[in-house]
């Protein structure tokens, strides 16, 4: 394998695990608060949600390139804070990355916290458990199965992230070109035995992750059942 | 039962090879759609025949007329893959032929700036955009010209690849890089007033972008006629006035 | 010094329910709220523990308001120190029974500890399960690790929901003496919801008897449940075990001022006060006291009321001795050969009654 196609499989790696990070801090509370509010706000907040899931990657990476770009004010705060730009930076690959892969953190997070009977929740309280020390002494642990799920499938859905990428990326050897572009680039210059290994590689970490949130499940179901 | 299977299958036949004869089907590359639009409506009114467009990446309709996809025309954006084709038997032996030369321009969307190439020259910008040069021939027209006029050591840290010649436009258009490297052709469809500011490279600093041609049928004559069509007067008019030259 | 109490009066509604209630009780002992089901006991035990907000209302806990929305005063729920044995009960899955236990007592008040983690592990019979894990644990043994946390969280009042519902006879038995210890060994005052009689005849000192959503009685137990009447099928009397007769196994019992002799089944009871229960179809009557009887336990008392029975055939009689009202459950035929009728002076012959522990 060639040396940009390792970094850009490091740069892949590094990527879903600062995405996975971030979106964990974001999403729990996210879910926590979609699964308990009894809001009318929720069903548009669901949506919004679970939009990048149904909407093409071009949506998102459109509307990204507009926000980003340096005379619009998220491009220019940023730009101003860290005298660089959202757009062809990893920063940006980060945000895009974020958004992208919401719905693959909070959806499987959220189940998990509506399945929690309220009764450890309410039991918690009544032992004088703050709420956020339930949240991190019962309703975390309880939902560890949740978390795995959720963690695994965010970092396995940014590792396939191209659309958007492709779109505010920039192509920029190890800053922005992701393995799925360097796969896309290797295909359309008909190198398709560097193609083959990169898609390979992917297909293989893919399954692996997968394998491991089926198998876990699984295990606690016997375990439970 | 029999006899009725008989009657579907000769309406079959004989409703495709009917299609078959009439219709040519082009694969062509997305820079030369509006232009390929406007010389098949001409082909169309002086034959009969019906046109038949498909837009997508050179790379990508290589890859679909590799496992059989039922074009019968060709218009790449390069001459590597017509050639590619000829070489593996796909194409028809001595169809390969250049009808237009793609035209590299350097554009800048602010009417306010500074002449483009004096913008470039100056420094004074954060991001060139430019199509990724193994990917797209404008790109690498564009790192060819970088090389000539002497400034592809100052533009490495600015440069951004757009995955074809489109995106970097749209890298431009959308604010996000303040200079690109894209076809003549692009700056050309956009209505005057969104023109913005742009130098048209001369030729002479790159290799030409030749967008060879190729059949890919030769059993439909209507085909065969539809490339000879692109050599005429009236193809060529068209293609000069969307900003190309012509070989 | 007076005992403290809670009162309270919340309002809270419903689309397809309605709560309105209002009593005050005594921070003591064993209070049931006592009804039907859908009357609304479970809403306001959960608006006791702050798990509902009421509409509008005032939960006070002797000097802390709880809940007061005329003035926007809310306490959360883990800081009214409320316990909670409910019906399902949620042990932490995750840890294991000591683990649960600590979880009580890491987050209980550190003064005023009345009694230690070796006391309630005693008192609860769960010595040999504090390794387990919960999901390993028998319905019983769970119901008694839950009393056991609720305990180490030193609560101010625990809440019961429906704590024996799902047990056997010998582990409700078990779990009913313990619950019986909490306010009398342990200083635990506790809320019983009950739908079903027996416990809150057994386990409550008041009794508050709700109905669609209103009270529709309140005050000592055994003056709640005797004032409903023939559809109770019992009454309770206060009574006093005066002395046990091992020989004989029998309890002596001064109740509407005679001497009782009752049976012992199994041990015997403490000396002191207690409840009787008389169901009304162990109370026989004549109008004149028969001799040479079985039955021990003859009073003397006026026949106050006769009305429709359980059945088409029985009567429900009205009786009253010392001031103590109670019924007798008979066939409409003896009322007519007997040629009973209100105001007579007759006997009522107690085949047995049981002493309520």
């Amino acid at each position: 394998m060639s040396g940009p196609d390792v970094s850009a499989l490091l740069l892949t790696g590094w990527l879903a695990l600062v995405t996975t990070a971030l979106l964990l801090l974001i999403g729990t509370p996210l879910a926590w608060w979609l699964a308990q509010t009894r809001s009318r706000w929720r069903p548009a907040i669901e949506a919004i949600v679970a939009l990048p899931l149904v909407l093409p990657p071009t949506v998102l990476g459109f509307y990204l390139l507009l926000l980003f770009n340096p005379s619009a004010p998220l491009g220019a705060a940023w730009l101003s804070v860290t005298g660089d730009t959202l757009t062809f930076s990893f920063a940006g690959l980060v945000v895009a990355s974020c958004i992208y892969s919401l719905p693959f953190m909070v959806q499987p997070l959220t189940s998990a916290f509506m399945a929690l009977s309220r009764g450890p929740v309410e039991a918690a309280a009544s032992l004088r458990a703050s709420p956020i020390d339930t949240f991190f002494s019962v309703v975390v642990p309880l939902s560890k199965r949740g978390f795995l799920t959720a963690a695994v499938l965010s970092f396995a859905h940014t590792l396939g992230e191209f659309g958007v990428v492709l779109m505010v990326g920039g192509n920029l050897p190890e800053r922005t070109r992701v393995v799925s572009i360097a796969i896309y680039e290797h295909v359309e210059t008909l190198a398709y035995g560097q193609a083959h290994t990169l898609s390979l590689i992917l297909v293989l970490i893919s399954f692996v992750v997968l394998t491991i949130v089926y198998a876990t499940n699984r295990m606690q179901a016997v375990r439970v059942g | 039962m029999k006899r009725c299977f008989l009657l579907c299958y000769l309406f079959c036949v004989l409703a495709c090879s009917a299609a078959v004869a009439d219709n040519v089907r082009v694969g062509i590359a997305s820079n030369f759609l509006r232009p390929a639009t406007e010389v098949a409506a001409a082909f169309e009114a002086a034959t009969g025949h019906t046109v038949l467009l498909s837009a997508g990446s050179t790379g990508k309709l290589y890859g679909q007329i590799t496992v059989g996809a039922p074009y019968d025309v060709f218009l790449a954006a390069d001459e590597a893959r017509p050639r590619a084709l000829l070489e593996k038997g796909l194409a028809v032996a001595g169809s390969q032929r250049t009808y237009a030369i793609g035209v590299l321009a350097l554009w800048s969307n602010s009417r306010n700036q500074a002449a483009p190439l004096k913008h470039l020259q100056s420094a004074r910008y954060r991001r060139l955009a430019i199509a990724t040069p193994a990917l797209a021939p404008y790109g690498l027209a564009a790192e060819q010209t970088l090389q000539a006029l002497a400034l592809d050591y100052t533009v490495t840290d600015r440069l951004v690849f757009g995955e074809s010649v489109a995106q970097a436009m749209s890298f431009v258009a959308t604010g996000n890089a303040e200079l690109g490297f894209i076809a003549l052709a692009q700056i050309k469809a956009l209505p005057k007033e969104r023109r913005g500011r742009y130098w048209v490279v001369p030729a002479e600093l790159h290799t030409p972008i030749k967008q060879d041609a190729v059949l890919l049928n030769a059993s439909n004559t209507a085909a065969a006629e539809f490339l000879d069509f692109l050599s005429t007067p009236a193809a060529t008019e068209i293609l000069t006035s969307f900003g190309y030259r012509l070989p | 010094m007076s005992v403290d109490k809670l009162q309270f009066d919340v309002a809270l509604a419903r689309r397809d329910f309605a709560l309105n209630v209002a009593a005050t009780w005594p921070l003591d002992g064993c209070t049931a709220v006592f009804g039907p089901s859908g009357s609304g006991k479970t809403t306001l035990l959960r608006l006791l523990a702050g798990f509902e907000r009421p509409d509008t209302g005032h939960i006070q806990c002797a000097s802390t308001t709880w809940c007061d929305t005329a003035n926007g005063v809310w306490l959360a729920p883990h800081r009214r120190g409320v316990g909670l044995v409910f019906q399902d009960i949620a042990l932490f899955e995750h840890l294991t029974v000591a683990d649960n236990l600590t979880f009580a007592i890491d987050r209980a008040p550190s003064n005023g500890r009345q009694y230690g983690l070796d006391e309630v592990v005693v008192a609860c019979e769960i010595g040999g399960l504090l390794a387990r894990r919960p999901s390993t644990l028998s319905g019983g043994e769970r119901q008694r690790v839950a009393v056991a946390r609720t305990l180490l969280s030193y609560p101010r009042l625990v809440l019961l929901d429906e704590p024996l519902t799902a047990l056997d006879q010998t582990r409700r038995r078990r779990l009913a003496t313990l619950l019986q210890r909490l306010p009398r060994d342990f200083g635990v005052p506790t809320v019983l919801v009950s739908h079903g009689i027996d416990e809150v005849a057994e386990l409550a000192d008041y009794t508050l008897l709700l109905k669609d959503g209103e009270v529709a009685g309140f005050g000592p137990t055994t003056e709640v449940l005797n004032a409903r009447g023939h559809d109770v099928g019992f009454t309770l009397i206060d009574a006093t075990v005066e002395r046990i007769d091992h020989e004989l196994s029998v309890a002596i019992v001064t109740a509407f001022g005679i001497a009782f002799t009752l049976p012992i089944d199994r041990e015997a009871p403490p000396i002191g006060k207690h409840r009787l229960r008389i169901h009304d179809r162990d109370v026989a009557i004549a109008r004149r006291a028969p001799e040479a009887l079985s039955i021990r336990n003859k009073v003397n008392c006026d026949l106050v009321a006769i009305s429709p029975g359980s059945s088409a055939a029985l009567v429900r009689l009205e009786l009253a001795a010392d001031g103590q009202r109670f019924g007798a459950s008979i066939t409409r035929a003896a009322v007519k050969e007997l040629q009973l009728a209100a105001g007579q002076t007759v006997v009522a012959l107690i085949k047995s009654a049981s002493i309520e522990p």
